[in-house]
């Protein structure tokens, strides 16, 4: 518990010391106690109007050269907006050598990447998904004009962007998509987990297990807390008000190539901007809210469980014992000190793995506030005939994909949702595909708007296992 | 407007033409170095004389084009097909009989150049090429009368401007296809193309070992900056055309192949054997002398 209160009153104390910025003061920030305002350039204070704007344009494939991807493509809100796959692909199909970051609570992050120690604005930062060129995220360099023109094309889009820009004559331009898209971004806040809620007075959001676990974390056998500590569990964090501070980044000893420290060839991580051999495979620690939903993990997606990254940390760094990347993770000579491995007896890595669940806010990944907005519209239906169902316990008793849920998407869903049928835009035939839409699919079953009216309605029966399976992240099970 | 206040006093400070910058120092040298320089080096316009300098991109014996290939690239003797081809130059000099050098004062002209930093384009997005339709591929500047017999200018994108927020930046420093933003850079030549043994082999050269200060803006001079120097004495503005030769350049590679574990060609990284020759050619590195301009 001490830790706990420890975490708290540092989360209040950043609060407290947070002056609102002139610029953004009218922006509503609704934050819960122990969350500071997020720090925002004077260049681009917050709007409502802006954000909006922004969060079409992060749903939108228009905003890759080819019109297939969008930045919601590698960051969905059922993953926390991460990718859910080891490495990112580009819009042409190249894949990177980095894990597409969780978007949670970025507006707190004090420098952007996995490794980057110069990007440390989000206006900064987007610029590389939709410019670079090694790889091909959403390859937009020289094709700026393209973008503005089809943008035009939609007649949302003059009335968005004069909304958000009003003293902008010719408002639709890529700066202002910038602008715009970094607005959206910092309202991806999370902040309504089982463990806030038992922050916040709620003796029962935590079991037994997870306060184990919680206790475990911030002790000092484990120095969890050291390094993804604070209100955002990432000792990259910063907000409003806050002096400028060097950002860490850090070796965790998960490569050791040779034992000479080297991580494989095309990402040495920070020294590969900096040359300092110091740097050498040195990384941010990003935010461990959402962790749970958010894997594969590390860097380069090299690990696919938190069960796998426990075993990581337990050594104090990975061995690889054969092929290129062989070498012992513990031994590098630019591992963090502070990752010494600890030993774990079976029930406290259960424990620590609960309370590593307790951070995932299941109200961020389905808040319809942040869904694909191309797929809302004016829904007339009887909600008093739509039956609404009690928060889902995720962690025991999800329906199950193989044996219930699957027959019910493929007879009741994928008939429209599939190549040639009336609504091939948004297929449907397969569970990866329900998961790409799976926070429209959550808000248009829930509220009996799918499938339509000219068709039965779902029974009772499978509309509560399809809410449940779908709002709990739409699980392989 | 709004990029303009941002962007005027660091661009005043730049001093892009400093006649006093010795050839190492170069453009990424702290900016402080030129700080004082700016104002006794601009030629006073009424006094000043226009002065052309014209480039011409080729390869070899045969003038570039986006819609053609190119046999006999470097040590294998391969075939290119064209992608991108463009490149940023400022602080560019004429050197009088006596060996003095006299700033040129870049004519801003609102797309290609400011009056800091100049962008030559050489592909017109015609054929194979990807980047833009529009090309630029002469300097229009001023300068102090007089009689010159050289030129010199330095590759690349000044110090001052290099590091600031690309996506507010004024031309020619807002071509996204020139943005180096992993780096918070620019790349400062930007060659790409085919082999007929490589997909996709760059020629990436700009700042690299750049390491931010507390509020993450470059201060310091990065440990690589890569602004290559060029000096082709017996220059003559009316009769010359400076030749930009990517069949020189290559002459040491072998563009049909990439070493494994390395990016894609060369982007900068002295230790990426595919740089070695590359970087060696733009003088970049010990021993090396550049050999991608000459005069015609």
């Amino acid at each position: 518990m001490k830790a706990a209160q420890r975490l708290f009153a540092l989360g209040l104390a950043l609060s407290a010391c947070a002056p609102a910025q002139p610029s953004d003061v009218a922006y509503p920030w609704t934050l819960p106690a122990g969350f500071p305002q997020p720090a925002v350039p004077e260049s681009n204070p917050m709007s409502v109007e802006k954000a909006r704007l922004g969060r079409f344009l992060f749903y939108d494939t228009r905003l890759s050269v080819n019109g297939l991807y969008a930045c919601a493509t590698c960051h969905r809100q059922g993953s926390a907006f991460a990718a859910g796959a080891p490495r990112a692909l580009g819009c042409t199909g190249q894949e990177g050598h980095r894990n597409a970051m969780s978007l949670t609570n970025v507006a707190y992050n004090s420098a952007y990447g996995w490794a980057n120690n110069s990007l440390r604005t989000l206006e900064q930062f987007v610029v590389i998904p939709l410019y670079s060129t090694n790889p091909v995220e959403l390859g937009l360099a020289d094709r700026d004009a393209e973008v503005v023109a089809r943008l035009q094309e939609d007649a949302r889009y003059p009335n968005l962007f004069r909304a958000a820009f009003p003293s902008d004559p010719r408002p639709v331009t890529m700066a202002n998509v910038q602008l715009a898209l970094t607005s959206f971004l910092r309202t991806l806040l999370s902040a309504d987990s089982p463990y806030d809620r038992s922050l916040a007075g709620d003796a029962t959001a935590l079991s037994e297990s997870a306060q184990r676990g919680r206790d475990l974390f911030f002790g000092d056998r484990l120095e969890c807390y050291h390094c993804h500590g604070g209100f955002n569990f990432s000792d990259a964090s910063t907000r409003a008000g806050a002096r400028p501070a060097e950002v860490n980044f850090h070796n965790t000893g998960l490569y050791n190539l040779g034992g000479t420290g080297a991580f494989p060839a095309l990402d040495q991580g920070l020294s590969d901007l900096t040359h300092d051999p110091n740097d050498t495979g040195a990384f941010r620690a990003p935010t461990l809210r959402n962790i749970e939903v958010t894997g594969p993990y590390f860097h380069d997606g090299s690990a696919a469980t938190l069960d796998d990254v426990l075993d990581h940390y337990a050594a104090g760094g990975r061995t690889i014992a054969t092929g290129p990347n062989a070498g012992v993770g513990s031994e590098s000579p630019y591992r963090s000190s502070l990752v010494s491995g600890f030993t774990l007896a079976a029930q406290e890595r259960q424990d620590l793995l609960a309370f590593l669940r307790s951070l995932t806010d299941r109200t961020f990944l389905t808040d319809v506030r942040l869904s694909n907005p191309f797929l809302e519209r004016t829904v007339s239906v009887d909600s008093s005939a739509c039956p609404s169902y009690a928060p889902a316990s995720c962690a025991s008793s999800v329906p199950s994909w193989r044996g219930q849920l699957a027959p019910v998407v493929q007879s009741r869903c994928a008939s429209c949702h599939q190549p040639g049928g009336p609504a091939a835009r948004w297929p449907l035939t397969s569970r990866a595909e329900v998961v790409l839409f799976q926070s429209p699919s959550l808000l248009r079953v829930s509220r009996c708007d799918m499938p339509p009216s000219a068709s039965p309605p779902l029974s009772r029966s499978e509309h509560a296992a399809l809410v449940t399976w779908l709002s709990c992240g739409a699980p392989d099970n | 407007m709004r990029t303009l206040f941002f962007l005027l006093p660091l661009s005043l400070l730049a001093g892009a033409c400093s006649p006093a910058m010795s050839s190492d120092a170069g453009a990424d040298a702290a900016p402080e170095a030129s700080a004082d320089a700016a104002s006794e080096a601009s030629p006073d316009v009424a006094t000043s004389q226009a002065v052309t300098v014209r480039f011409r991109a080729v390869v070899g014996m045969e003038a570039f084009s986006c819609t053609r290939t190119f046999a006999g690239l470097g040590t294998t003797g391969t075939t290119w097909t064209p992608l991108d081809f463009r490149l940023y130059v400022h602080n560019v000099r004429l050197v009088t009989a006596a060996g003095a050098e006299v700033p040129v004062q870049l004519d801003a002209d609102g797309q290609w150049q400011s009056a800091d930093v100049a962008l030559l384009d050489f592909e017109d997005r015609t054929g194979t090429c990807t980047g833009t339709a529009g090309t630029h591929t002469s300097l229009a500047g001023r300068v102090a009368p007089g009689s010159y017999t050289g030129l010199r200018f330095s590759v690349g994108v000044p110090f001052a401007l290099d590091h600031l927020d690309a996506t507010t930046a004024d031309p020619p420093l807002d071509v996204s296809g020139m943005f180096w933003s992993w780096a918070a850079g620019y790349r400062f030549l930007r060659i790409e193309g085919n082999s007929t043994g490589f997909r996709g082999f760059n020629i990436h050269v700009g700042s690299s070992g750049c390491r931010a200060d507390a509020t993450g803006r470059v201060t310091a001079p990065c440990a690589a900056p890569n602004v290559a120097e060029v000096n082709l004495p017996g220059f003559d503005a009316a009769t010359n055309t400076v030749l930009v030769d990517l069949g020189a350049l290559t002459a040491g590679s072998n563009l049909d192949a990439n070493s494994t574990g390395t990016a894609p060609g060369c982007m900068s990284d002295a230790t990426d054997p595919e740089c070695a020759p590359l970087l060696s050619r733009l003088g970049l590195v010990p021993g090396g002398s550049q050999s991608l301009f000459r005069l015609q």
